[in-house]
């Protein structure tokens, strides 16, 4: 995909993560000024800078949409139409881009070794199983090399950190 | 007392578990740096967990090394390789690699890393002289002026480092400060979006943040690159003819100091910039003649911009200490980093702890000889270093951004932040936005919120005060003209006088 569309399609994004960001600026507002606090004036209020910060993320993410429209020979509506032409085919060219999907791929992992394994292993013994799956999901090298290499690099670390710098490991 | 403050520096620097400690963090700095993909920045935020148990002179030690040793390594596979190890070496390649391809490369690793030790050298000066001014105009900032000083931070820093866009550089910065107000507030303790979770109303911790922005992207890259490196073998080093040579360019060794340290102070500005800086103006003012041998291996060139980017590393230490606002992506980690460690740097540090400029400025000075010695040392190594196979690398890279993440709170919690804003740092550098600013917006915005709130509340909610206060009257043209320059308004204005 273009560029141009992928930020026109991030700049909406922004637009949308600006609104909220509003919204829950007013919302903390009007909570600052009921019981307990008490805080009526929106000046002094906590819900001030983040209704500021949603406005000018907003006010930004117009300004950035508008530049990333600017294509000569084209009306606005014209590009919008063919920009979203565009992302929608990007979609479907890249859906079966092997490259995009490995590196995905590997993203998952780092995902379920953090979320998961982390969560219910042991820290040696998560670590151990992702990097033996990383090493063997990106070819870095033979099954065996990858697992004597993680277990060994999982034992180094486990050494100067545990032992070395006394900091308790999960 | 300055002397005692600085006998005392020494005397800390030298025991030896701090001796091993400063030894060992500038060989990590500088094995960080060799290796292409892993940044200043990210060998500071990633090693900032890692010295949390240390007492806490030894962690800044460590930290200041790992900074300076990172910065200069660099240099090296940016000269045997043409691949800068890390940004602020990006110049260094355009006459070092030359230079190897001449059977010069140990000459060029030579006058690199001593210009790199000189650079940080004369820097250290600057810090001891210039600190203690910013921080007593600093005295005379009250609420309203240092709300400013964070919106001007932060547009600086988007401005400089979006380069052609500064637009982007803003947004990331907007993003920065949305993120920091999550947690309780300051002022009142009001939970702001923590949605009733115990862990988001506590804030969000720096480090993850910075782990997961400026790590991830670098490890995610690596799963989709194939780098087809050619590594040129270094040769010896001519120390004679490199001290001769440096002798030869002192005005340009001084000037790219100078120019380095004027850098750093600018927020959010790096050390590649100022090695671009000092490269540009040192092949102006050449003659016609050498002019032409730039980018065709002239040590020239590798000193003006060693030096420079080394002296960025003092020059954006200068506004850490006295402003509490960070001159480049690496020092925003180490103001993060002497937060934890218990400093509160800022207008009040010369009162509060003044020992510690000293501290800063000796541990730098030694870190930077250190370097000297354990880079030339290592340049022997280099091609071995670079050799390493980067799909067994970084998946342990992972591992320890984990642990980095997971050591600020022992809280997987902020291992989970750290992904999260990894996910954002691959979307961010995907689509360009830098992610300084992101991070400027992250350390400044307590002090933004807190500051307008109070100012505020002290003057019954008028905004008065903001156009009568000299220094804020400064500070308000300043970012007026820096917004109305990058949308172009000037251009339009000086275009439709000429057309008139």
């Amino acid at each position: 995909m273009e560029s141009k569309t992928k930020e026109m399609v991030f700049s909406f994004a922004l637009i949308i993560a600006g609104i909220y960001v509003m919204i829950e600026g007013i919302r903390i507002y009007l909570r600052a000024a009921s019981a307990p606090y008490f805080i009526t004036e929106f000046s002094v209020s906590p819900g001030l800078i983040p209704t500021i910060l949603g406005a000018a993320l907003i006010f930004f993410s117009i300004l950035f949409l508008f530049t990333t429209l600017k294509r000569e020979g084209h009306g606005k509506a014209d590009v919008l139409k063919m920009q979203w032409s565009e992302f929608v085919s990007w979609i479907k060219a890249n859906s079966k881009n092997m490259d995009i999907a490995f590196t995905i791929g590997a993203v998952i992992i780092m995902g379920i070794y953090t979320y998961v394994l982390m969560e219910i292993l042991p820290f040696w013994a998560a670590s151990i199983i992702f990097l033996a799956a990383i090493f063997c999901y990106l070819r870095s090298g033979k099954w065996w090399k990858n697992l004597i290499i993680a277990v060994l690099g999982v034992v180094a670390i486990v050494i100067i950190f545990q032992y070395c710098f006394n900091a308790a490991l999960p | 007392m300055a002397f005692e403050y600085i006998g005392t520096a020494f005397m800390t620097a030298l025991q030896p578990f701090n001796l091993v400690v400063m030894f060992l963090s500038t060989l990590v700095g500088l094995v960080m740096g060799v290796l292409p993909g892993l940044s200043a920045t990210m060998a500071i935020a990633l090693l900032t967990g890692l010295t949390y148990n240390f007492p806490t002179q030894t962690a800044i030690l460590s930290l200041l090394s790992i900074y300076v040793g990172s910065i200069s390594g660099g240099c090296q596979s940016a000269i045997l390789l043409n691949i800068p190890g890390t940004p602020a070496s990006a110049a260094t390649a355009l006459d070092g690699h030359p230079m190897a391809i001449q059977g010069k490369g140990g000459l060029a690793i030579f006058l690199a890393t001593t210009c790199s030790c000189i650079g940080t050298l004369l820097s250290v000066v600057f810090v001891l002289t210039l600190t203690p001014l910013l921080t007593s105009l600093a005295l005379k900032f009250t609420s309203w002026e240092f709300f400013l000083l964070s919106i001007f931070g932060i547009l600086i820093c988007g401005t400089i480092t979006a380069q052609a866009e500064p637009i982007k550089g803003w947004i990331s910065g907007i993003l920065g400060l949305i993120v920091a107000m999550i947690g309780l507030d300051t002022v009142d303790t009001i939970p702001r979006f923590s949605y009733g979770n115990v862990n988001l109303m506590s804030g969000i911790q720096l480090i993850p943040v910075m782990i997961g922005l400026f790590g991830f992207p670098e490890i995610v890259r690596v799963f989709k690159r194939q780098l087809d490196e050619e590594i040129t073998r270094a040769s010896k080093f001519e120390v004679k003819n490199g001290f001769k040579l440096i002798g030869k360019w002192i005005g340009t060794v001084i000037r790219g100091a100078c120019i380095g340290v004027g850098v750093g102070i600018i927020p959010g500005v790096g050390e590649d910039t100022a090695g671009w800086l000092s490269y540009w103006s040192t092949k102006s003012l050449s003659p016609n003649e050498e002019k032409d041998q730039f980018g065709k291996g002239n040590p020239h060139g590798v000193i003006a911009v060693e030096t420079a980017n080394n002296a960025c590393i003092g020059g954006a230490i200068i506004p850490v200490l006295s402003l509490a606002v960070p001159g480049s992506a690496p020092a925003a980690v180490l103001l993060a980093a002497f937060l934890m460690h218990g400093y509160r740097p800022g207008p009040l540090l010369m009162t509060e702890s003044p020992e510690f400029l000293y501290n800063v400025c000796i541990y730098l000075a030694l870190a930077s000889f250190t370097m000297w010695v354990i880079a030339l040392i290592l340049s022997k190594a280099t091609v071995r270093i670079l050799g390493v196979n980067k799909k067994y690398l970084m998946p342990i890279v992972y591992v320890l951004c984990v642990i980095g993440s997971y050591l600020i709170n022992y809280n997987l919690f902020d291992v989970k932040v750290m992904f999260v804003f990894g996910l954002l740092g691959v979307v961010l550098t995907s689509l360009k936005f830098p992610a300084a600013p992101f991070l400027l917006g992250v350390i400044l915005g307590p002090m933004l919120d807190s500051n307008l709130r109070r100012a505020l509340k002290l003057s019954d909610g008028s905004f008065v005060p903001l156009f009568t206060r000299p220094i804020c009257i400064f500070f308000l043209i300043l970012i007026i003209c820096m917004i109305l320059a990058q949308l172009g308004v000037f251009k339009f204005l000086k275009g439709k006088r000429i057309a008139d």
